[in-house]
């Protein structure tokens, strides 16, 4: 077990060590540098859902919390000026003030029914943006967001440079995912998992069950809302169709194929699957039915998800070599 | 607002309310008695649509044998589906399911692009004419597939009352464990259900394409529709499909044409999500957890 | 000295009467038993008073205060814990991380306290630990601290269960049917835990359907028939009692 675990830990350090020397490796190729920036995007969004999932739920609204950060951030740029710096966390702030607000109604529901109520959130969510033209713009969303600048001691970064962008993304996406490992780590987490088991028996030792389903819905929501604001001033266009229910179920899609037990899962779809998608990319419909087919032949025949590999390898060696003594 | 066009809007919310209570009460059906989230449903109904438009619009053969090979098609297809992916997830999360019927939509949908083509399409009709109701231009073809639907919930309705099947889908719909002790099997029941469930999307795609018309991705908004009237009703419910079917065709019918579909949307979500949180079991359905 | 006292109690689902004005009261320190019929209102009762129902009609006070609208986290705060009659465990979790579970409420924790890893909470956590392992030692589970709840033996989970509301430090447990499925050793082992259990002062109200565990443990029996209160006494009473024959129709009710 702790041979496993310093093994993951030196897996964690290598990717993270490889991400950041990533532009040099590639030459500072911009698309390579492009599918970076998506993944991280996609890693976020993907963990962040895995957040809520720890206590038993998956959160079809997710993207529409997405959405409405990336609407707040892009809406105080355009009519305030204001920088992503600032925007990012009122965006995260408001993203996570609607949740908290939804989630006291919404965490009434369980089960089916609560796949199905967040599912009428999220597509609220993006209909409200559809229908008011006057402040979000309808259809056609929002245009002309800028990435932010650095001027302070000498130091003079402009963030349309793709290279700055991807290590802003880099690092965003570092702090979610570490924030998310050490909620999950602690007790709250114990607690989280422990609601997830069984929510009858955590209330009755004198958990508040209520309360931590809204602390990690608002919780998730607020990373959701943060990569919201950071996806709109990358690509300095938005509208309702980038946050409806596909986006939600793309990173359903990844927490499912990477694995839905420990953080690595969401991390490892959302890379591998932005990846595969990105070389699919020419195949055109083609590339949608293999996502289908990715999909149901994981949980049909790797259940686990794409974490389990190793062990299931480590597993079928062990045995080989059983049957050779 | 002048009358024919109320009369107008009541006639157009009773055709749409009993098409999509076709389609509801499929997934209904599906959901009662396996308990999972077909997501896919909807795709069903666009596949059903697409073997009528071939059989009539293409091979010309009779309209309304057409119908009929296109519910038995996708009974077939439902069913094989079942027996394939979904029987072994059985008793599982329904996480695991719903990612299932969720890579389903990935394939149909897009495999329907590539087969069918991008281009929208019509099924021709095969009643003409109309008659004038309060001051309203009433097609008889809108009339026919009234009529047509009214009656095939009907004999659902009786299928579900006076057969064994009929009887032993209600039996395990209710409570899956007691009516397998009963010596119900439950596994044929499983997979009857879901093509019985899958053929009703269809029939429904076949008459909502003949109304309209049809293209690869309407599937997704009948799923919408579905699940909508599904929640409205109960899940699980029967009459409450129904009564869901046409409580979702009157907003849709007299929102959509004062106000907006966008609006007619809104209220729709808003409506399920009130549900949900403070009468999940909807309007006549049961309690599950 | 009282510690729970139930008055004129009644829950209704729909038409249904499960409870109908009840009322009894429990004393610190004793072991009460509460038996009846299948059926009579007991599971309902239980829920009733830890807070999954809202009663209808009538109070429940514990150690003087009302707690009958109490959700069961604050219930379970106020020191009164259960088990469940279908054995409900962290499945998934290893054994002493069950009981870790049910240490959460008398430990120091708060959210950016376990964010950060402050050193309060590490130690919070080790003391959390050291406390868990004490209780899985009383409960006569040590051997099995770190394998999974869900692969130990069923008279083994049913201690286990137990050990999870021990841990939530209880004033009042309530056991429902805690030796269901046993075999006589189990069944003795365990009436040997409840004493002990009794013996650090911890009052418990019994469900249970063995009369023989009822009548050789329990200090007094409250018997309940279609949710009222039919008799109630000494096992030595209640045993003479004719209601209580007659409502079980002399079924095993004969056992010494």
């Amino acid at each position: 077990m702790t041979e496993n675990t310093k093994m993951a830990t030196g897996v964690w350090v290598a990717a993270v060590a490889f991400a950041f020397l990533l532009p040099v490796i590639c030459g500072y190729d911009k698309y390579i540098l492009h599918v970076g920036i998506t993944i991280a995007f996609n890693i976020a969004l993907a963990t962040s859902m895995w957040l809520i999932w720890t206590l038993g739920f998956i959160s079809f609204a997710h993207a529409g919390f997405m959405g409405i950060g990336a609407y707040t951030s892009a809406l105080l740029f355009t009519s305030l000026g204001w920088s992503l710096w600032i925007n990012m966390w009122i965006a995260a702030a408001v993203a996570a003030l609607f949740a908290f607000v939804i989630s006291i109604p919404l965490m009434r529901t369980r089960a089916v029914y609560f796949f199905m109520a967040s599912w009428a959130v999220g597509e609220v969510i993006k209909r409200v943006f559809a229908y008011y033209r006057g402040i979000f713009g309808g259809w056609d969303g929002i245009f002309n967001i800028r990435p932010p600048k650095i001027d302070i001691f000498g130091l003079d970064i402009n963030f349309t440079s793709r290279v700055a962008y991807y290590y802003l993304a880099l690092v965003c996406c570092a702090l979610i995912v570490f924030a998310i490992h050490r909620i999950i780590r602690s007790r709250t987490g114990a607690i989280y998992w422990s609601i997830h088991e069984s929510e009858i028996l955590a209330q009755h030792v004198g958990i508040n069950v209520l309360k931590h389903k809204v602390i990690a819905f608002t919780t998730a929501c607020f990373f959701a809302g943060m990569t919201g604001a950071l996806y709109a001033h990358y690509h300095t266009y938005i509208n309702p169709k980038t946050f409806d229910i596909w986006q939600s179920e793309f990173s359903l899609v990844h927490i499912i194929v990477g694995g839905l037990s420990t953080l690595n899962g969401p991390v490892l779809g959302a890379t591998v699957l932005t990846i595969v998608d990105e070389l699919l990319r020419p195949a055109g419909w083609y590339r949608v039915i293999f996502f289908g087919v990715v999909i149901i032949l994981t949980v049909l025949f790797l259940p686990g998800g794409l974490e389990t590999v190793p062990a299931r390898v480590r597993a079928l060696v062990a045995r080989l070599r059983g049957r050779s003594d | 607002m002048a009358l024919d066009e109320f009369t107008q809007m009541t006639l157009t919310g009773i055709n749409l309310g009993l098409m999509y209570a076709l389609i509801a009460i499929g997934l209904t059906l599906i959901f009662g008695i396996m308990r999972i989230i077909q997501y896919a449903h909807g795709e069903f109904y666009m596949l059903g649509a697409y073997v009528l438009y071939y059989w009539s619009s293409v091979l010309k053969l009779p309209y309304w044998l057409g119908i009929l090979v296109s519910a038995g098609t996708i009974f077939v297809i439902g069913a094989v589906l079942q027996l394939v992916l979904f029987r072994p997830l059985h008793g599982k999360n329904i996480l695991y399911s719903l990612a299932v019927s969720m890579g389903l939509i990935f394939i149909i949908s897009s495999g329907g692009l590539l087969t069918f083509g991008t281009v929208v399409k019509g099924i021709p009709s095969v009643v003409t004419g109309g008659v004038s109701v309060l001051g309203a231009f009433y097609t008889y073809e809108r009339m026919v597939i009234s009529i047509f639907s009214a009656t095939l919930i009907l004999a659902l309705w009786f299928f579900l009352q006076r057969t064994t099947t009929g009887m032993a889908m209600r039996a395990v719909s209710e409570d899956p464990e007691v009516s397998s002790l009963q010596g119900i099997n439950t596994r044929r029941i499983h997979w009857i259900a879901f093509g019985l469930g899958s053929a009703l999307a269809a029939v429904a795609g076949c008459l909502m394409g003949t109304l309209l018309s049809i293209v690869p991705t309407m599937g997704f908004i009948a799923t919408v529709k579905a699940f909508m009237i599904v929640i409205l009703g109960g899940l699980g419910s029967v009459p409450g499909a129904l009564i869901g079917g046409l409580i979702i065709g009157f907003i849709d019918s007299f929102v959509t044409t004062l106000i907006s579909a966008d609006v007619a949307y809104i209220i729709g979500f808003v409506t399920i999500f009130v549900i949900l949180v403070f009468k999940p079991s909807g309007l006549f359905g049961q309690q599950w957890d | 000295m009282q510690l729970l006292a139930i008055d004129d109690l009644s829950m209704r689902f729909g038409g249904l009467t499960a409870i109908n004005d009840l009322g009894f009261s429990v004393d610190q320190g004793e072991i009460r038993g509460l038996i009846g019929p299948n059926g009579a209102g007991k599971t309902t009762l239980f829920n009733v008073i830890s807070g999954v129902y809202k009663p209808s009609k009538g109070s429940i006070t514990f150690k003087g205060t009302e707690i009958g609208t109490m959700k069961p986290h604050r219930t379970a705060r106020m020191g009164i814990v259960r088990t469940f009659q279908s054995i409900t465990l962290f499945k998934n979790f290893s054994v002493l991380k069950n009981v870790m579970i049910g240490c959460h409420l008398n430990s120091n924790y708060s959210y950016w306290g376990a964010l950060f890893n402050t050193a309060k909470t590490r130690s919070s956590e080790q003391e959390n630990e050291s406390r868990a392992r004490e209780i899985l030692e009383f409960m006569g589970l040590t051997q099995y601290v770190d394998d999974l709840a869900a692969n130990l033996p069923h008279g083994h989970q049913r201690a286990l269960g137990i050990a999870i509301a021990m841990a939530a430090e209880p004033e009042l447990l309530m056991l429902d049917e805690p030796c269901t499925g046993m075999n006589p050793d189990e069944t003795a082992e365990m009436v040997n835990l409840i004493n002990k259990i009794r013996d650090r002062g911890v009052t418990i109200l019994l469900i249970e359907h063995d009369m023989k565990v009822v009548m050789g443990i329990c200090d007094k029996i409250t018997v309940i028939n279609f949710g009222t209160k039919i008799a109630e006494g000494t096992p030595a009473e209640i045993r003479k009692d004719e209601l209580v024959h007659e409502a079980y129709l002399g079924s095993d009710f004969d056992a010494p």
